[in-house]
């Protein structure tokens, strides 16, 4: 008995490092290691001189040069970008393409706001409204899709500048009293505004700024934030995996034709999908712009929050898992705050976005690479077995009528 | 002595292999074709049989082995090496352009001109060749085309294109003044000519590299491109040349009434009948010169009249000193026409025999590898209450543009097996869709248990007791990427057992799964957690009628429940559809194969062009004239209400 069990959990371990998911993680570990390598590359090619220092400072996310400020900033991008990246991963396991994540943020990030400096809400409320506000935008396209076959990705695109506009008119008409007096086309910061000194009260944060648990020396942003998205993504991962309502998501996103056969509901699972999906990414917005780090600038020029985008791209590293999800927003937020803490006079700000977008171009071939691993497998086992093989094969021929 | 040995053989695959990943669908396959005979290759579903003739034919390479064809060793790289090897092959489903006539069809693709067709063509003058070679497969499209839009653009009047196109292309007088009728800007346009030559480009390699591949992906985009291609080379022949096809036309009437293969050539396929879209692929081969034909299950879509004539055909052709190889795994059809049979089982070459050495009984047992009992509807179980009625149901296909089924009425009472026979593509899958609440209907009515069905809601009809094995169990019966336990839940996931509280309960559907696992002999490489993916076809099947007859309905939609699963299997799944007469289930079922339409129903409805037209007692009635009702010959159904 004690032997069999012992079989068991030899077969289960070798599966866990062998299986289809292991050779998911190795492909993706594979696209990374590619990414950074060529990255560094670039840099190298860029200034030979500058290249090692300011790589380790890249992937380390800057923490020599931050210090322990640095790990806070690091927890406090990493949040957004997992929200943003689950949210993503939710919709498109369904098989919907969520394209229209930055149209959410953007209204998510205008519910957290308007609730927090105009209306001076306790954070939980702002944060509550950043999902509300997402939920709404997201089940525009989704309502669209389902009854009138329009595609999702069209109408995603289209709402996320529609958003973008309304936002930026709402904050420069008549909400405009949340832009800063100071800073004429940034939004207040998250502390109490001195009308007579014209400056910001440090000391005093809005009832609407993410506790920090009483951990003060990580830096201003760091907050509870980066626990909420942890949640996040285990809870959608339980929705998926464990309930009825993520086992028919999951099969309608994989056999549509199948899900009709057995009775689902196909249209309501399309509009909940995409509710949710959009709840989880206006939250990621919601703990962006409450943690502190930056502030909304409502110019009309400006471009849609990069956040999202990276959402995207996370949601394609973790190769559509919620839990991958966790690492690979990680991985981003180390390399966008190692950015920032590179020599910026020889390196752009921009490198991080460049090594995680060669990561998501190889990932892109993850199907090559996950074909990759168990190749090479066969191919070494091979060799041994060749020997042995090949007398067999002579005979066979042999044998033929 | 050796070589004339030798050279008796037609094909020689020897030593053949071919895995696809894990799978090995032929181990070590020797197959041994003589000249002129007709040779048959029997196997079950999945025996390797189309694998191997795929690999003759080009379209897969083997892994190991070697192929000679009359004797010499060659390499079939792809379907253009096997022609010029004159091997053709009729495809289980044909390979024609709908909009085309079946002269455009046989005569489309046929790249190369035949040797006498040059011949002749040297005799006369240049003109005449320029306008075979177009006549003859389109050969230089290609570079006419350049030559046209060259001559379009260099040309300033009418008058300088009339010249150009009387002395550089060769046209008549007549033709080119077609041409000058045509809109001036439309030709000098060059968006127009240089798009067409980019199509045409585009066309004859994707055309070329896809035409014959088996692939069902491709599928939709190959019709897509033959269509298209037809249209630009229709486009072609208005504008440039007035080909003369009566040539042509009458050296295949010839071909077709030495073999005795009577095609209209001037009927479109879309208005021919399957029979004769066979003998059009036929006769496609015939005017290819092709010696080594193979017909991949060729009889699956004919009726039992149509099969006669196809069988004289085979005949014909072997009298004519053709090689015939003929895939099927319908026994009696190969002891009428074969001269010798190799057998396959499990991508094995099991032998090959004489047909004069062997019998039915012999046969099959080779074939399957144990004796084979074949379940028959003994039941003496009278049928209880009406618990289907359908009552005028009509439906519209949007994309033909008229009914597919049309004032459908019949009722099936409990504890009876009703069978719609017929061929397929009459309306069968419409109507199981309608009854099963997957499409919309136009008209009429569909009642279970005295409930009025609503369109497409599947929830109600789950909900009542409706079962359903679908045709296509890949595209209805399962999600292959989940396991076997989800997919064994799919339909009953909400049901207490397998969920509470919105929560999937893993150890009941771990439990369910290893439970029916036994009772239905469900194989799979990883038990429960094997992806629906990974099993093979026969297995799948089994998964889906486990789930469906589990539930305990009390209607079960059966459509060709038993295709592409080996014989034993087919037994099994027979005696399980029985068991469930037994237990008071009313069971509806759709078959193309006869012998499970006389061996399990109650009652037969035939359906031919969306309409019933007979209804029978299979006791009372032959095949012969069940086939005349099939082909739509003789029509004959009264729909009566039942007295209350």
């Amino acid at each position: 008995m004690s032997n069999l069990k012992q079989k068991i959990n030899r077969e289960s371990i070798k599966r866990t490092f062998t299986g289809t998911g292991a050779n998911k993680v190795y492909s993706s570990l594979f696209c990374i290691v590619c990414g950074l390598f060529i990255g560094f590359l670039i840099m190298v090619v860029l200034s030979p001189k500058n290249a090692p220092f300011d790589f380790t400072m890249l992937i380390t996310g800057g923490i020599k040069f931050y210090g322990l400020n640095g790990f806070g900033n690091i927890l406090s991008m990493f949040a957004p970008l997992l929200c943003a990246g689950v949210g993503v991963i939710f919709a498109y396991k369904t098989g919907i393409f969520n394209i229209g994540a930055a149209g959410q943020y953007t209204l998510g990030a205008f519910g957290a706001l308007v609730f927090a400096l105009k209306l001076n809400q306790h954070w939980t409320v702002c944060l509550l409204m950043a999902m509300l506000f997402g939920a709404v935008w997201a089940a525009i396209p989704a309502l669209l899709k389902v009854f009138c076959k329009v595609n999702e990705v069209i109408s995603g695109i289209m709402l996320n500048w529609i958003g973008l506009f309304f936002v930026n008119w709402s904050l420069q008409t008549y909400l405009s009293s949340i832009i800063n007096p100071g800073d004429s086309y940034k939004t207040w910061k998250l502390y109490v505004y001195n009308a007579s000194t014209g400056k910001y009260d440090f000391t005093k944060p809005l009832i609407s700024k993410l506790p920090n648990m009483g951990i003060s020396n990580l830096g201003d942003t760091f907050s509870i934030a980066f626990i909420i998205a942890i949640l996040v993504a285990i809870f959608a991962f339980i929705l998926m995996e464990k309930t009825t309502f993520g086992f028919q998501l999951k099969a309608s996103g994989y056999n549509r034709h199948a899900t009709k056969y057995a009775g689902m509901n196909a249209k309501k699972n399309c509009i909940l999908t995409m509710i949710i999906s959009g709840a989880i990414i206006g939250l990621g917005a919601g703990l962006f712009y409450l943690s502190g780090i930056e502030e909304w600038s409502a110019t009309i020029s400006s471009a849609l929050p990069q956040v999202p985008w990276n959402g995207i791209i996370i949601a394609f590293i973790a190769q559509m898992n919620p839990i991958g999800a966790v690492f690979a927003a990680g991985l981003l937020g180390v390399l966008s705050t190692g950015a920032t803490a590179t020599t910026q006079s020889v390196f752009p700000k921009e490198i991080s976005d460049l090594i995680t977008s060669i990561i998501v171009y190889l990932s892109g071939l993850t199907a090559i690479t996950m074909r990759f691993f168990p190749w090479i497998k066969k191919k070494l086992s091979r060799k041994k077995v060749s020997e042995a093989e090949q007398p067999l094969i002579v005979d066979a021929n042999k044998g033929g009528k | 002595m050796a070589n004339v040995n030798k050279n008796t053989y037609a094909v020689e695959m020897l030593g053949i292999t071919k895995r696809f990943g894990n799978i090995c669908a032929n181990k070590n396959v020797n197959l041994r074709i003589k000249k002129g005979e007709i040779h048959a290759l029997l196997g079950e579903n999945g025996a390797g049989k189309s694998t191997i003739m795929s690999i003759l034919f080009g379209l897969y390479s083997p892994d190991e082995g070697k192929i000679k064809i009359n004797g010499k060793e060659v390499e079939i790289k792809d379907p253009n090496d096997a022609n010029k090897l004159k091997i053709g092959m009729v495809h289980q489903h044909f390979k024609l352009v709908e909009c085309y006539t079946l002269l455009e069809n046989i005569i489309l693709g046929k790249e190369t001109p035949s040797v006498h067709f040059l011949q002749d063509a040297m005799e006369k003058d240049d003109r005449e060749i320029n306008r075979l070679n177009i006549l003859s497969g389109y050969i230089n499209i290609q570079k006419r085309m350049e030559q046209f839009t060259k001559l379009i653009h260099d040309s300033k009047t009418e008058v300088d294109i009339r010249y150009n196109l009387i002395n550089t292309m060769h046209l008549t007088p007549e033709q080119a003044d077609f041409v000058l009728a045509m809109p001036i800007g439309d030709l000098k346009s060059s968006t127009i000519s240089n798009n067409f030559d980019k199509e045409i480009d585009r066309l004859r390699v994707k055309v070329q590299a896809k035409v014959d591949k088996k692939d069902s992906r491709f599928t939709k985009l190959k019709r897509k491109i033959l269509f298209n291609c037809a249209k630009a080379l229709d486009w072609f022949n208005k504008l440039v040349c007035n080909v003369d096809k009566n040539k042509v036309a009458m050296e295949i009437t010839e071909i077709s009434r030495k073999y005795g293969l009577s095609v209209d050539l001037n009927c479109k396929v879309e208005d021919a009948t399957v029979g004769m879209q066979q003998r059009t692929e036929i006769l496609k081969m015939l005017y290819r010169d092709n010696d080594i034909l193979i017909f991949d299950e060729p009889t699956a879509v004919l009726t039992p009249q149509e099969i006669e004539g196809l069988l004289n055909v085979m005949r014909n052709l072997k009298r004519e000193g053709k090689t015939i190889i003929f895939i099927t795994h319908k026994l009696n059809e190969i002891m009428a026409v074969a001269d010798r049979v190799t057998v396959l089982r499990r991508g094995e070459s099991i032998d090959t025999v004489d047909i004069k050495n062997t019998n039915v009984a012999k046969l099959s047992t080779m074939m399957v590898g144990h004796n084979v009992n074949i379940i028959h509807n003994n039941s003496k179980k009278k049928p209880g209450d009406t618990i289907l009625k359908v009552r005028g149901l009509t439906m519209f296909d949007k994309v033909k543009q008229k009914n597919s089924i049309t004032d459908v009425n019949f009722n099936i009472r409990e504890g009876e097996i009703v069978t719609i026979a017929g061929i397929d593509g009459n309306g069968q899958r419409e109507l199981i869709e309608a009854i099963t609440g997957l499409e919309k209907t136009k008209l009429g009515s569909i009642k279970f248990k005295n409930k009025l069905l609503k369109d497409g809601d599947v929830k109600t009809r789950n909900a009542l007791g409706m079962s359903h094995i679908p045709e296509d169990r890949h595209k209805h019966g399962l999600v292959l990427e989940y396991d076997l336990k989800q997919n064994l839940v799919l339909r009953d996931f909400k049901n207490k057992k397998f969920s509470r509280y919105g929560f999937i309960r893993k150890g009941n559907l771990i439990k369910n799964a290893n439970e029916l696992i036994k009772k239905h002999d469900i194989r799979s490489s990883q038990g429960d957690t094997s992806t629906a993916r990974s099993m093979s076809g026969g297995n799948q099947q089994k998964l889906i009628i486990a789930r469906e007859i589990e539930r305990k309905p009390d209607l079960l939609v059966a459509v060709q429940p038993t295709r592409g699963v080996d014989i034993g299997a087919i037994s099994n799944i027979n005696s399980k559809l029985l068991k469930e007469k037994e237990r008071g289930a009313a069971i509806l079922l759709v078959s193309f194969e006869l012998d499970e339409v006389f061996g399990l129903s109650d009652r037969i409805l035939v359906m031919h062009d969306g309409e019933l037209v007979g209804e029978f007692d299979p006791k009372k009635v032959t095949r012969k004239e069940l086939g005349l009702y099939m082909s739509g010959a003789k029509r004959n159904y009264k729909f009566v209400e039942e007295a209350r």
